[in-house]
C-alpha cells in the first residue's frame, strides 16, 4: 500500500496542545496513519453519510478521523479531551 | 481478525426489544457488553433458559451479568482490563458523551464536509503552526 496523505483540520490548530508530550503523542500517531491509514479506532462509528469515522484515544485525548479513499488521504476531524 | 465495536443484537434479542453495545475479537466468546437496555428484563432471562447456545446465549448471559452488577463492581472489571480495551471503553464512553450533542454533530458534520484546501495542513505545516501559537 502507497503512503496516504494526512491532513488536520486548521480548526485543531486551538485544541492540540502548542507543547509538551500530549502533542508528541498526538503528532505521532496522525503521522503514522500516513503508513498505516487503515489502523482501526477504539470505537467505530459511521456518520449519516455512512462514512466511517474512527475514534482512538490517544493520551489523553481522543482523535477522530476518516479515510477519503479515492484521494488516498486521512482527514483529521477532530481532537478532543477524551474524558469530556 | 479484529472487528469494530457496533449496536447489533442477533434477531433474537432485537425482538425482546434489547439494545446492546458489545465489542470483540474475532470469536464470539471473546465479545465483551459494553451497554445493555432491555424493557423486558423477564423475557430475556427466559431467552437464558430456552437457548441451547451459541451466540445468543452468550450475549444474553452476558448482558444478565452485567445487570446485575453494580457500579463499582464495572469499576473493578474495568479496572482489570488490559490498557488497549480500557481504550476502547474510554472511545466508546466519549462516543455515547457525543452521541446526541447537536453542536459536536454539527462541528463535526461540517468538518467532515469542509472541501475547502486551505483549510487542511498536512502535519508538518500542522506543527509550524502550533510553533507559532503563544504559551500563555
Amino acid at each position: 500500500m502507497g503512503a496516504y496523505s494526512v491532513y488536520l483540520h486548521l480548526e485543531l490548530l486551538e485544541v492540540v496542545p502548542a507543547r509538551g508530550e500530549q502533542r508528541r503523542l498526538i503528532m505521532s500517531f496522525v503521522r503514522s496513519l500516513a503508513d498505516n491509514p487503515h489502523t482501526p479506532g477504539d470505537f467505530t462509528d459511521r456518520d449519516e453519510s455512512l462514512r466511517t469515522r474512527q475514534i482512538k484515544i490517544i493520551g489523553r485525548y481522543a482523535v477522530t478521523y476518516w479515510v477519503d479513499e479515492p484521494v488516498k488521504a486521512v482527514m483529521i476531524v477532530n481532537v478532543d479531551v477524551a474524558d469530556r | 481478525m479484529r472487528s469494530s465495536t457496533h449496536t447489533e443484537p442477533n434477531e433474537s434479542l432485537r425482538r425482546l426489544g434489547c439494545a446492546f453495545s458489545f465489542s470483540g475479537v474475532g470469536e464470539i466468546r471473546s465479545f465483551r457488553i459494553l451497554s445493555v437496555a432491555c424493557p423486558r428484563r423477564h423475557q430475556l432471562s427466559s431467552l437464558v433458559r430456552r437457548s441451547s447456545g451459541g451466540p445468543a446465549l452468550h450475549l444474553a448471559v452476558n448482558a444478565l451479568k452485567l445487570w446485575s452488577m453494580s457500579v463499582q463492581e464495572i469499576k473493578e472489571q474495568l479496572a482489570a482490563l488490559p490498557r488497549n480495551e480500557q481504550d476502547e471503553v474510554i472511545a466508546y464512553l466519549f462516543h455515547l458523551r457525543h452521541a446526541h450533542d447537536q453542536e459536536y454533530a454539527s462541528k463535526t458534520g461540517r468538518r467532515l464536509g469542509d472541501k475547502d484546501p486551505s483549510h487542511w495542513l498536512p502535519p508538518d505545516a500542522f506543527e509550524r503552526e502550533l510553533d507559532k501559537k503563544e504559551i500563555p
